[in-house]
């Protein structure tokens, strides 16, 4: 399945590889960043990343037009992201990232809305089954990286709607 | 005049010269007095006053009341708001110039206060918030941002950026006219600061009638001063982005006034910057105008 990848506006124009100083200006371009590092993430089902991978990914390096976004203005788009809950850091020198286009709580949402809908409350599963199961296969949750499913059920766990338990070869969930 | 603090006369760390004149003669309000120093931060803004039969050419410079904590100078008080500069050896259109550029740069304000000029305990001089018409003051910066947002929709179409530059004369117009038929309840010192908010529009220094007269002349150098506004985001808007540089070879100025045109239309949202190693260029602000 070829991906066809559409850049918005923004990534074709200059000064959005400028950190702006308006401050009002600054809001929208910022938004406009963490609205696109999301979209490509998911398109190319990245769900982790470094800094370094960052700066010359596309992403953030526009090579037909030049213009990169330099790496400090890289580490503020990073943190607007982690401010609403679509990325985490992995190591304490925050080299690399997990970035989730939707939120663990809106995963777990899902997740818990099928579980309910197909009245397997009560019931157990392994991660994998949860992701990579014949019965998901139409879920959007269907191939999610375990990393983000288990913030996503931890999520839910926090909420008493299930609990992470230990399986024969693994980890599984139980779901009330 | 008690803005006055005494000074060596040398230049202090951070202050550079900009300009000397000498034969000018300083009044107390209308008091002839001797001369000494005042900070720039403490002038609110400044007009021309024509010379006249006998009568050398004055500069006005309307002045903050002097903060609390001011270094000590030749008069502890004054009954005047202001001085004025009197040019007896001419001179006196450059030095306006000049002044109005550094009224219009503000540099002090990105420069670390300098010790023995100035304190920085209590309020800072300059930053006094407006008391007394705070309702007109309330609906003319609604007034104002609603003017904004008018400026940056009408860039896309250039026919209607006439319409909105008539607005625009139109509002500062009926400003002009409620400062005039308040002129007997409002204090010399609260117009003064709400002249001051011009300035923050970009409006150096407001024409008055005082300095043009009524009528015709006077409507058509407000137009003129809000022009001035307007003119950067067209040029940009025309040529698609500029430098500094670009944008001084088109309009004819120089290109620090050039960059000041365009750091202040970026200020008010009208451009944004792509600053690279090609230089710095300004576009209009796609950001605000695009969804």
């Amino acid at each position: 399945m070829a991906m066809s990848f559409e850049w918005p506006w923004q990534y074709r124009f200059p000064p959005f590889f400028t950190l702006q100083p308006n401050v009002d200006t600054r809001q929208k371009q910022l938004a406009a960043w963490c609205s696109l590092v999301l979209s490509f993430c998911r398109l190319h089902k990245q769900s982790s990343m470094t800094v370094m991978e960052a700066q010359e990914s596309p992403l953030f390096n526009n090579v037909k037009l030049q213009r990169k976004l330099p790496v400090e203005s890289i580490q503020i788009v990073l943190e607007e992201l982690r401010k609403k809950g679509n990325l985490e850091w992995l190591d304490k020198s925050k080299s690399s990232f997990l970035i989730m286009w939707r939120r663990p709580e809106e995963w777990g949402k899902l997740i818990y809305q099928w579980v309910s809908r197909s009245g397997q409350n009560n019931s157990v599963f392994t991660l994998y089954e949860l992701t990579n199961g014949e019965d998901t296969e139409d879920e959007e949750f269907h191939g999610l990286d375990e990393a983000t499913l288990l913030r996503a059920l931890q999520a839910l766990q926090q909420e008493h709607k299930a609990e992470i338990i230990t399986v024969s070869d693994g980890r599984g969930v139980k779901f009330f | 005049m008690d803005r006055f603090v005494w000074t060596s006369g040398l230049l202090e760390i951070n202050e550079t010269l900009v300009i000397q004149q000498r034969g000018v003669r300083i009044y107390d309000g209308e008091e002839k007095e001797c001369c000494m120093a005042i900070l720039l931060s403490q002038i609110v803004f400044i007009e021309e006053q024509a010379a006249g039969i006998g009568k050398s050419a004055k500069i006005v410079v309307h002045l903050h009341p002097a903060p609390p904590n001011k270094e000590p100078g030749p008069f502890q008080s004054s009954k005047n708001s202001y001085v004025k500069l009197s040019f007896k050896e001419h001179g006196q259109i450059e030095f306006y110039r000049r002044l109005s550029e550094e009224m219009t740069q503000r540099r002090w304000e990105n420069m670390p206060v300098s010790q023995s000029l100035q304190t920085n305990r209590g309020p800072q001089p300059g930053r006094i918030k407006a008391v007394g018409i705070v309702g007109i003051e309330r609906k003319l910066e609604e007034k104002r941002k609603e003017t904004d947002k008018n400026i940056s929709e009408a860039f896309e179409d250039l026919s209607k950026l006439m319409i909105k530059a008539k607005e625009m004369v139109e509002l500062s117009k009926s400003i002009a006219n409620k400062i005039k038929d308040k002129q007997g309840n409002i204090t010399e010192d609260e117009t003064i600061r709400f002249k001051s908010y011009l300035l923050s529009m970009g409006i150096a220094n407001p024409v008055t009638r005082e300095t043009y007269g009524s009528g015709t002349q006077y409507h058509m150098q407000l137009a003129k001063q809000l022009a001035g506004i307007l003119q950067a985001p067209l040029e940009v808007s025309e040529k698609g982005s500029l430098t500094s540089e670009e944008f001084a070879k088109l309009v004819g100025m120089s290109v620090l006034l050039a960059k000041e045109r365009l750091l202040l239309a970026e200020k008010m949202g009208h451009l944004c910057r792509d600053d690279s190693v090609e230089g710095l260029r300004f576009y209009p602000n796609l950001f605000m105008t695009q969804s």
